[in-house]
């Protein structure tokens, strides 16, 4: 029943608007209350109290419109108690400085708002936060504007000017917290054009199985066994009919390749296992300033795992307050040695092996592959070697000579 | 025997009556919506809400009267409080013990 709720709201309005709880003496109580309730007062918490009484409430505005009903029935009121907010009011009225306070608070908080306090930076990959922060510093734009100073459009077009890696920038003030969403250029990678001459030479050692020529004149044979750089296709054409010229050639050369892959694994090693218990830490920054909220420097812990934590106050969805609770959590950490049998110990250097594989020979056409174990010093080594067949031409630009 | 007839005036009053709660039985309409009638609403025996009230005829811990139009409701219990009084309207708490409907 949302009357509860109500009922608590009217009582919130009543303390607001301030009233009265007054007693009324006299022999027609009811017809005094009659009386008043017809000119459209409201009472309420009507008690009786003695013999002749009542005791009941009403609003401040309301109260001098009993006098009227009081004195036709007979009737004598006394006020019990002030209640409400414009008696507190009238009670405080001579603290100036408590009202001069609540201004300067409301005003201080309305101008802290206006500027900004963090610079928040996503979407960048390749380029640092901190060189974005020191080109937006460098353009003007920097913790401690005013909001309605900066000019943000030209902000945006000088960063985009003096980062060139980026294609696309925005700058949102929410509150007093900027937040600065760039996007990256995607470089184009560096393509020798299809005019340029140029050569095709060997990326890795291998023996080559397919050559498909189709410009240039081709250098090697199948089964040619050939090392890293050397000449594969040769873009110089030289023929006595036409003579001398240099072209881009074009080729795509399979070679058997080989790779190794190494793993080792320990038979006993030490793990560091969280215990579950923690330690927190707090320090409250008010501006740029860092006000410890501990006492002791220390840490009980000799081994742990440290987190950090940023809390920042905010009013309502978007004002930022200058506050930040920063909290430090500790979790204590506990080496724990494992034993493992010798087959244990493989498993684990092959599993090593095998997500090796999968970062690093992908794409790559596996043709075979062999795996040995090797036991040293309590320590298992595992290697493993592949032959692949890949396309090992690259191209490269004809030097002049 | 002479038959008491019913005077003329009364016998009119009566077919008033009549088609009134003839027109409500077609209807099935509340009292409240044809007649002045008072709507009252209780929770438990510890509140009782009157809408459409005439004013406090008698006030006491143990007693409240209350007109309404035709009849009045008494309410009997112990710790009575007017809780909010307008002038159609009013809510007694306390601990309720009879109501009863009387002229």
């Amino acid at each position: 029943m949302p009357r509860g709720g109500i009922m608590l709201l009217l009582r919130l309005i009543n303390w607001l608007r301030g009233y009265v709880i007054c007693e009324i003496t006299g022999f027609f109580l009811e017809k005094f209350i009659n009386m008043v309730t017809l000119k459209g007062i409201i009472v309420w918490g009507i008690r009786k109290k003695g013999k002749n009484s009542f005791k009941m409430c009403i609003r401040i505005k309301d109260f001098k419109k009993l006098r009227h009903p009081a004195k036709s029935t007979g009737i004598r009121i006394r006020i019990k108690k002030k209640k409400g907010f414009p008696f507190l009011l009238h009670k405080y009225r001579k603290r100036k400085g408590v009202f001069a306070g609540f201004i300067a608070f409301l005003a201080i908080i309305f101008v802290m708002s206006g500027y900004i306090w963090s610079i928040d930076i996503s979407g960048n990959e390749a380029i640092s936060d901190e060189k974005i922060l020191n080109v937006l510093n460098e353009s003007g734009f920097k913790i401690g504007i005013f909001t309605l100073k900066c000019n943000l459009k030209e902000t945006k077009e000088d960063i985009l000017t003096k980062l060139p890696e980026l294609s696309w920038i925005a700058i949102n003030i929410k509150g007093s917290k900027a937040v600065v969403e760039v996007k990256e250029r995607i470089m184009p990678p560096e393509i020798i054009s299809k005019d340029t001459p140029c050569n095709i030479i060997a990326k890795r050692d291998g023996i080559i199985i397919r050559a498909d020529v189709f410009q240039g004149v081709s250098n090697v044979e199948p089964g040619y066994a050939v090392a890293k750089g050397s000449l594969l296709v040769s873009g110089v054409l030289d023929s006595t009919a036409v003579g001398f010229r240099l072209v881009h050639a074009e080729a795509n050369v399979y070679g058997k390749t080989k790779y190794v892959l190494r793993a080792e694994c320990a038979r006993s090693y030490a793990e560091k296992v969280p215990t579950g218990n923690v330690f927190f830490r707090r320090t409250l920054q008010l501006f740029n300033f860092d006000i410890k909220l501990y006492i002791k420097d220390s840490i009980p812990y000799t081994l742990y795992d440290k987190m950090d934590y940023k809390q920042e106050l905010k009013v309502g969805n978007d004002v930022y307050l200058p506050i930040v609770i920063k909290t430090e959590k500790f979790a204590q950490l506990e080496e724990i040695t494992t034993e493992l049998s010798e087959d244990e110990a493989k498993k684990r250097a092959e599993d090593i092996i095998n997500e090796l594989e999968k970062k690093e020979l992908s794409g790559k056409d596996i043709q075979a592959r062999e795996l040995s174990f090797k036991l040293k010093n309590d320590v298992v080594y595992a290697e493993c070697i592949y032959e692949c067949v890949e396309d090992i031409g690259e191209e490269a630009l004809i030097e002049n000579e | 025997m002479a038959r008491v007839r019913p005077s003329k005036s009364n016998k009119i009053k009566k077919q008033k009556v009549q088609k009134i709660n003839k027109l409500e039985q077609i209807l099935e309409l509340p009292a409240i919506l044809i007649e002045n009638m008072p709507h009252i609403e209780m929770s438990g025996n510890r509140e009782f809400i009157i809408e459409g009230s005439r004013g406090i005829l008698e006030y006491d811990e143990n007693l409240v009267k209350i007109s309404a139009g035709k009849f009045a409701v008494t309410v009997f219990g112990r710790d009575l409080e007017l809780k909010n009084l307008t002038d159609d309207s009013c809510i007694v708490t306390g601990n309720i013990d009879n109501v009863s409907f009387g002229v």
